[in-house]
Order: C-alpha cells, then sequence, then structure tokens
C-alpha cells in the first residue's frame, strides 16, 4: 500500500509457480536465482493454472507472473500457414517461452493463450534433441522466438546464448530470433553465429507509442539491430505487422528513410512486410480482451477465417512499403506476406 | 462491487458493524447484509453450505467483471502452530481427490500466503489450512468469476485478526482491492448505446448489420475520441431523417463504413 492509502499491482514475477518435476532442471534453480523474494508456489502442472478458464488477459497483463515448467510431446512444430518463411522448404518453429514481457495490443497471443502468465520450460535440452533429429534427415529453419521475444528474456533464461552455441555445432541449422527487444549487452556477450539471423519488427514511432506498450523505442531498436550485425549475426527488418493509423500513409516515407539512416543496406539479410493478419477466433479472444484497443477493434474483414483490413487496403498498405524498402534493397531481398500465397508460405512436412 | 462471504458469526458481525451493512429482505436461503457497492453473505459452516451459498448468490446477482469476491474464515491450521495468528491470503487450494485451484494475486498486499486444503497433498510448508470449505468456495465461485476475482483470507487466531486495527487494515485493503481489480468502465456509455440502436433503424438494418455497425462505432469511438468526431453531422442528420427503405439503409451504411475507415 502507498502513503495515500490506495493499493498498486503486484511486482511481476512476484509469484513463481514451479511445476513439481520442473524443479530438478538446472535451468529452474538459475531463473529462481534471480528472484530470490518471490513467492514460491508448488504446482503439479502447469496447465493446472495456465488453462484455467475465464482468465482475465488484460488484469494478468498488469502483474504478469512466472510458471517454471517441462515442455512434453512433440516440441518443434512445422511453420503455420500465416507465418513466412521466407524462402525456407524445411521451415519449423518451436517454443520454449510462453508469452511475452511486452503488451503489444494487437498482439496474437493473447488470442491464442488462455493467460498472459509468462511459462519457461526448463527443459531445452529436449528441444535440441528434437532439433537434432530433425537435422539428421535434412537441413532445418527453425523460427525460436515466436511466441516470445527471447532477446527481452535473456537476462531472465540465457537461453538465446544456448541457441547459438548450438546452432554454432550444426552448420545445416538456421534460427531466426524474432525481437523488438533492446538488450545490446546480451547481443554483444552472444556466441557469434551468421545462422542466427535476428529479426527486427519495426514500427513507426507513434504506433510503438500507442500501442507497442513496454517495448523499446524505434531508436534503440535501431540501435541494437546494427550491434547484432556488428557481432556477427545475420540481420533481418520485419515491417510487419502494419498497422493502419490515421497516419499511415504520411508516416511510411520518413520512418522507413530513417530506419536506412541507421542501419546500411548492405548490413540487411532481407525484410519482410505484412499488413495485420489474424484468425478469426483469435480475434474474437483478443476483442474481449482488449476492448479499449482501436487495433484490436478495427471492423476486420474476416475472409475464410483470416481477419485483415480487406484485400484492396492491404494490397495498398503493402505495395506502399515495398515501393519505399525497393529505394534500399533488391526486390529478391523484401519478402512479402499476401493472403493468396499463404498455401506456399505453409509447408507441410 | 464487493462480495464478502463467511460462515463464521463473529466475522460476519465484524464486517457489518466496520462496513455498517444493513439486513436486505429475504432472497436467498442465507442472511444478506448490504450497502451501496459492498454485501456480505452469511452461509452454513459445511462446505455444501458454503458451495450451494455462494452459487446462489452469484447466480441471483451477477456481477460480471466490476465483482471481487472474498471469503473471511477463521483458520484450520494443518499443522498445529504452523500458522500466523494473522490473516493470510490463499494463494492455492487442494481439493479432496488432488486436484489444485489457483487464484490470480494481482493487487500487492500486506498478508501471510499459503495454501488451504482439503487433505495435505503434500508435507510441504506451502500448505496452511485444511479448509473443505474453501475448495467448495472456489469450486462453486470459479463457474461465474475469473481467478483474480476470487480472494480467500483465513485467520488462525480470530481473537488477534478481529481486534480493531487488523480488521480496519483487512477491510481497508478489500475496499481498494475491490477499486483497482474490478471497476471498469465499458467503451460506450448507455446513451451510445442507444444512439446505436437508433441509428439501426434508421438505417433498416438486420440483427447482423447492426453488430457490425456497433463494432464501427466502437471503433470510430477507440480511433477519434468519439461517435460525432469526423463524421460532420454525419450521425445526426442520419437521426433526423431515417432513410425510406432497406436499399437507402444499405447505401447510407457503406458512406458511413467509407467515412469512418481510413
Amino acid at each position: 500500500m502507498n502513503s495515500s492509502g490506495s493499493i498498486s499491482y503486484c511486482k511481476p514475477f512476484s509469484h513463481i509457480y514451479i511445476e513439481e518435476r520442473a524443479a530438478a532442471f538446472p535451468a529452474c534453480a538459475r531463473i529462481l536465482e534471480r528472484y530470490p523474494d518471490a513467492a514460491r508456489i508448488p504446482i503439479r502442472h502447469y496447465k493446472d493454472l495456465f488453462n484455467r478458464p475465464r482468465q482475465d488477459w488484460a488484469m494478468q497483463k498488469q502483474s504478469p507472473q512466472l510458471i517454471l515448467a517441462v515442455k512434453e510431446g512433440r516440441l518443434v512444430y512445422p511453420g503455420a500457414p500465416v507465418c513466412q518463411s521466407f524462402g525456407s522448404q524445411y521451415f519449423y518453429y518451436t517454443s520454449s517461452v510462453m508469452n511475452c514481457l511486452y503488451d503489444c495490443e494487437y498482439c496474437y497471443l493473447q488470442g491464442m493463450y488462455p493467460s498472459a502468465n509468462l511459462t519457461v520450460f526448463v527443459n531445452l535440452e529436449d528441444i535440441f534433441r528434437e532439433t537434432e533429429q530433425l537435422l539428421s534427415r535434412h537441413p532445418v529453419y527453425l523460427s525460436v522466438s515466436y511466441d516470445t521475444d527471447l532477446l527481452a528474456l535473456e537476462g531472465l533464461t540465457g537461453y538465446l546464448e544456448q541457441w547459438c552455441r548450438f546452432t554454432a555445432k550444426h552448420p545445416s541449422l538456421t534460427i531466426e530470433v524474432r525481437t523488438k527487444g533492446a538488450n545490446i549487452a546480451a547481443l554483444r556477450s552472444l556466441p557469434s553465429c551468421d545462422r542466427v539471423i535476428f529479426a527486427w519488427t519495426l514500427s513507426p514511432e507513434t504506433v510503438i507509442r500507442r500501442f507497442e506498450h513496454r517495448t523499446p523505442s524505434l531508436a534503440a531498436r535501431l540501435a541494437a539491430a546494427r550491434a547484432a550485425k556488428e557481432a556477427g549475426f545475420s540481420l533481418r527488418l520485419c515491417f510487419d505487422p502494419l498497422i493502419l493509423t490515421a497516419d499511415f500513409q504520411t508516416e511510411a516515407e520518413p520512418f522507413v528513410r530513417r530506419v536506412f539512416q541507421e542501419i546500411s543496406p548492405d548490413m540487411v539479410r532481407d525484410a519482410s512486410i505484412g499488413v495485420f493478419r489474424i484468425s478469426g477466433s483469435y480475434l474474437n479472444a483478443m476483442r474481449k480482451n482488449r476492448p479499449d484497443s482501436a487495433a484490436v477493434q478495427y471492423p476486420y474483414e474476416n475472409d475464410s477465417g483470416v481477419c485483415h483490413y480487406g484485400k484492396a487496403r492491404s494490397a495498398r498498405m503493402t505495395e506502399l512499403y515495398r515501393s519505399l524498402l525497393a529505394r534500399y534493397l533488391p526486390r529478391e531481398q523484401i519478402f512479402l506476406w499476401e493472403e493468396n500465397r499463404k498455401e506456399e508460405n505453409g509447408w507441410k512436412p | 462491487m464487493i462480495y464478502f462471504t463467511t460462515s463464521n458469526r463473529q466475522i460476519a458481525a465484524a464486517l457489518r458493524h466496520r462496513l455498517g451493512l444493513k439486513a436486505a429482505p429475504p432472497s436467498l436461503p442465507f442472511p444478506l447484509y448490504e450497502r451501496e457497492g459492498a454485501l456480505l453473505c452469511l452461509s452454513g459452516p459445511d462446505p455444501l453450505d458454503i458451495a450451494s451459498g455462494v452459487s446462489a448468490l452469484l447466480a441471483a446477482r451477477p456481477g460480471g467483471k466490476n465483482l471481487l469476491l472474498i471469503s473471511l474464515e477463521e483458520g484450520i491450521p494443518l499443522e498445529s502452530g504452523r500458522c500466523p495468528r494473522e490473516w493470510t491470503l490463499c494463494t492455492g487450494f487442494c481439493g479432496k481427490d488432488g486436484r489444485p485451484w489457483y487464484p490470480d494475486i494481482l493487487a500487492a498486499h500486506p498478508f501471510f500466503e499459503g495454501g488451504a486444503a482439503w487433505e495435505a497433498p503434500d508435507q510441504t510448508a506451502y500448505w496452511l489450512f485444511r479448509d473443505p470449505g474453501a475448495w467448495a468456495l472456489v469450486r462453486a465461485a470459479s463457474h461465474f468469476l475469473a481467478p483474480h476475482q476470487i480472494l480467500c483470507l483465513r485467520c488462525a487466531g480470530l481473537e488477534e485478526g478481529l481486534a480493531k486495527e487488523p480488521f480496519r487494515r483487512l477491510t481497508d485493503w478489500c475496499l481498494q482491492a475491490d477499486r483497482l481489480l474490478c471497476q471498469r468502465t465499458p467503451v460506450l456509455t448507455d446513451r451510445e448505446e442507444e444512439t446505436i440502436r437508433q441509428l439501426a433503424g434508421s438505417m433498416f438494418l438486420s440483427h447482423t448489420m447492426t453488430l457490425q455497425l456497433r463494432q464501427l462505432l466502437i471503433y470510430q469511438k477507440l480511433s477519434r475520441g468519439s461517435l460525432e468526431e469526423g463524421l460532420s453531422g454525419f450521425l445526426e442528420q442520419l437521426k433526423m431523417e431515417p432513410c425510406q427503405n432497406k436499399r437507402e439503409g444499405k447505401t447510407a451504411f457503406e458512406q458511413l463504413r467509407q467515412h469512418i475507415l481510413l
């Protein structure tokens, strides 16, 4: 309680829920060391907590708590149709962490997961083993930071360091680390490998301030992107998702110009463009969770289960960014997400 | 809105006195006491009484997202001497069959924390109270409310817990938690909802199209701050001069869409 007599939310991770089996893993002890004052609550299975009915995502996001668990079943999945494969034939993704420290209003996680609490799976070695099985059959392109932001969490988990070491040891593995993070110190301490692609999601400053709460500024993201390249990693710029605002048209050119003032085009491996799109069922859940978000409450068109701004409007938004990026990057380095390409994007093993 | 439940007459009396709760006209099988913004349900002590009391209360007076349910009871320690003799917030519950349930503890609080179990599921120091009633209450209430809306506080030493100062701290915290967690304003006011109904009538919209109109106007308000902003009196005109038929209504609806969507 503060002096005025009103109370505040609990600090993030004031309570840590620990699955019985997870307690034995070194990652669990490592993470708990960082939060010596947190209340520790033993749980039987993370789903007892994570999958409770009627959870309130928006309220939980005010005070996210931490769950330490062991991941079971299949650990590495084929890429989803709404995700870009960047031309990779063997495109997979994996989730060593569920949920994110940031609070982006348009984030699909609030439609996909019933809880906003952060769940860290402590058995990363099992994910490595399953990846090695795939590598014994063919090369693998693996997204390791889709349902979270591993760079933002590096101080907590140390998982990026382990992924970088693992990738360096396996020449036919390429990993993508999707991020909005700005942890330059962590980037500089990671073992360098050019098959680790850091993919920064970039948005105009107005979109960051309005919709991407608790995320680093554009300047901080660009500085981190430059640091990643200088540290020997590959660099991808993601203009995805493009969010429609009143200033969308006018701020696009200065935004892209600023990005390439900070990041020389020859530092960039490739770039992606995609308008905001979301599965209809996720959008329904998101609208309940975020009744006051213009990004979520936009009257999207539902096209065979995928909601978007409408084909014509989406095409205009994509084309604007494509033409702006074409000033700096050759065509083959620019990847577009388009509704009619989702079948070819979605490789199935 | 805050609902207190207890089966303990001492706690009920203290709550009535502290919050100025008055007996409500009988409407449930259990006595209710209330004032504006707060209500107390005094149920029987058996787990079945507790579950049926809270179920009846939440079914008869649903509070939706703007409700905080707080159960206050005397705590029965699982092992004598291990429980603090102060109010303790239960952070986990365990049923007879070992099934667990956890509330979301979102508001910072000054209480001890621990678990309440039907029977101790293990020997860890986490489990403080033997409390079949708590399990019955959370199971029943979780059919109606989100996990952050259900809180149980137990006190192993009621004499200390009901003393003036500790009890004042407890009730003050409960009222503040209610303000923090459960007082939300809907995006559209009642007046704006009425405007939407009128507009839908003016444009001869079907039920589905009325829902589309509502979604469109929610977006309008969130992106521009009000229903009218940037629409140059379009809505007012529609209300004053309704369309003549469905076809005109459809055209007007499409024009409105074009105005609002960028």
